[in-house]
């Protein structure tokens, strides 16, 4: 298998076994990133030199006999909102470009670099994590690996069409509304959004506190829990779920009638027989909008005062406009994203995951500026995230994977547990690849190099 | 129990938006401050839909 095809886990374990040099691997990745970036904009920086140094002193303390890590010569990337010393964390802003080169990594950063993964870059976003869409006024739009002329999704769209596109077999993002669920859905890849809290997010620039999330990208259920092991430092038993449920009533109406036939056939398979309605996802999810306009404007006042005219048109207005919502509109939004939360919980008493679409529709084109959901036309930038939204009011762990179609775009599947049940998300999502139902499509942009 | 809201609709409709961003030092141009009156306006179409979950009042609070 090529190298640039190969999961974390293959690599590391090659790596240690000394069938392959770090240095082989991560040069494998860079001569990809040099072949294909430049079209897709997945990368905002490329750490080539600093990369291949580490790979060559990783190389040479296995020749010494020296242990090396789980992820031992592992490439991985960022979202350009992780601090990674000696650079500056722009958060997708071209005004942060010149502040001051950072001294430490994010913890989550450090851990993965501790067991031994090489950092390869950083990677695009919507410039403070607001959006949907990855399209960036400075450092332009990401492309989808499976179609150059449709959106990667975002906010982590840099993240999710890196590892889709074989740049990277791992990468870190962060989810507040659905910006790792969105990309990986419309990329075809895993992502993890973990319970609310459950990765530090010390050194990761904040979009809104109450909600932020660190988010894990893969192409696999394997390299997501092999990740998280790591940021985490704990081993996950596998607990496989009984009882799943699927998101209907509000959800189904926000839904394309293709793909929402697609996730009731997928649920059929799998033996999950009972529609779960939430009173609430509808005014859960104006809560979320509400909210991230609200706190996300209040954490740019200063910035909105000096230099308001920097931002992202895109960006600036909508922050323009929550710094200037009264405090009453904040706090009863908060009020309504605690009722769901209740509301959501109560549910596993008699669930073990619920299950719903990570998105409304496939990849839209990046031409065209709405989606339409069952004839209504919306924003794509503000919509893409509709499905995803509610379910971070409740603060509980969703792994969206690519399920596996007969053709056309990917489409991503939220496996929902309650807080703390990553492992059963796991388990679930293997029990699935197991039986061929879910697992990555191969992008149609040309061959794989070989390596 | 539904909680209270502090059902604060009509502070979120009568924001001068002009006025608003003058207090707090932000200087736009028109065009920009036109496209900051839409999102307020959307906000509002959200929040209406908040607002309708809480009770407007304690004593209604109590009652549900």
């Amino acid at each position: 298998m090529l190298i640039t095809q190969c999961s974390a886990f293959e690599i590391s374990s090659q790596i240690r076994e000394r069938k392959i040099s770090a240095e082989k691997v991560i040069t494998a990745h860079l001569d990809r990133i040099r072949k294909l970036d430049p079209t897709l904009n997945c990368f905002t920086k490329v750490l080539e030199k600093e990369a291949l140094s580490e790979a060559l002193a990783l190389d040479a303390k296995i020749a010494a006999g020296g242990d090396v890590g789980e992820l031992a010569g592992v490439p991985f990337a960022v979202k350009d909102l992780f601090d990674v010393a000696g650079l500056p964390t722009t958060a997708g802003a071209r005004m942060r470009e010149l502040t001051a080169p950072v001294k430490e990594d994010a913890v989550c950063v450090s851990a993965l670099r501790s067991a031994g993964a090489i950092l390869i870059g950083t990677l695009n976003m919507d410039e403070f994590a607001y959006g949907f869409a990855t399209v960036n006024a400075h450092f332009g739009t990401t492309k989808n690996p499976h179609d150059m002329q449709r959106l990667a999704g975002g906010s982590s769209g840099g993240s999710a069409a890196a590892v889709c596109a074989g740049l990277v077999p791992i990468s870190l993002g962060s989810d507040t509304n659905g910006s790792v669920r969105v990309p990986a859905s419309l990329c075809g890849v895993y992502g993890l959004r973990p319970t609310h809290g459950g990765i530090s997010e010390e050194g990761v620039y904040p979009f809104v506190k109450s909600l932020d999330t660190v988010g894990i990208f893969a192409r696999s259920a394997d390299d997501i829990e092999l990740v998280l092991e790591v940021i985490n430092q704990n081993e996950i038993d596998a607990v496989l779920p009984e009882k799943i449920g699927v998101l209907s009533g509000w959800f189904d109406g926000q839904s394309d009638p293709e793909l929402l036939a697609e996730l009731h056939a997928f649920a059929e398979c799998i033996g999950a027989t009972e529609f779960v309605d939430i009173p609430l996802a509808e005014a859960a999810r104006s809560a979320g909008f509400v909210e991230t306009a609200a706190e996300g404007g209040k954490l740019h006042l200063s910035g909105l005062q000096s230099d308001a005219m920097g931002y992202d048109p895109a960006v600036r207005s909508r922050l323009i406009a929550g710094v200037l919502l009264p405090d009453c509109v904040l706090n009863d939004a908060k009020q309504v994203g605690a009722l769901f939360k209740q509301q959501v919980l109560e549910k596993f008493s008699e669930f073990d995951v619920l299950i719903a679409l990570s998105t409304p529709v496939c990849a839209p084109l990046i031409s065209e500026n709405d989606i339409k959901i069952r004839g209504k036309q919306v924003s794509a930038r503000a919509n893409l995230g509709t499905l995803c939204q509610p379910i971070s009011q409740a603060g509980v762990p969703v792994l969206s994977v690519p399920l596996k179609r007969k053709s056309g775009l990917p489409i991503g599947i939220q496996l929902i547990a309650s807080i703390g049940q990553e492992a059963k998300l796991l388990a679930f999502a293997k029990s699935l690849e197991a039986r061929g139902l879910i697992g990555q499509p191969m992008p149609s942009m040309g061959e794989m190099p070989s390596c | 129990m539904l909680m209270k809201g502090s059902d604060c609709m009509g502070k979120l409709t009568e924001i001068d938006i002009t006025e608003a961003m003058r207090a707090l030092n932000i200087e736009v141009n028109d065009e920009v401050s036109l496209v900051v009156r839409e999102n307020i306006a959307l906000i509002s179409i959200h929040y209406d839909l908040v607002s309708g979950v809480l009770c407007p009042s304690k004593a209604e609070c109590e009652e549900t």
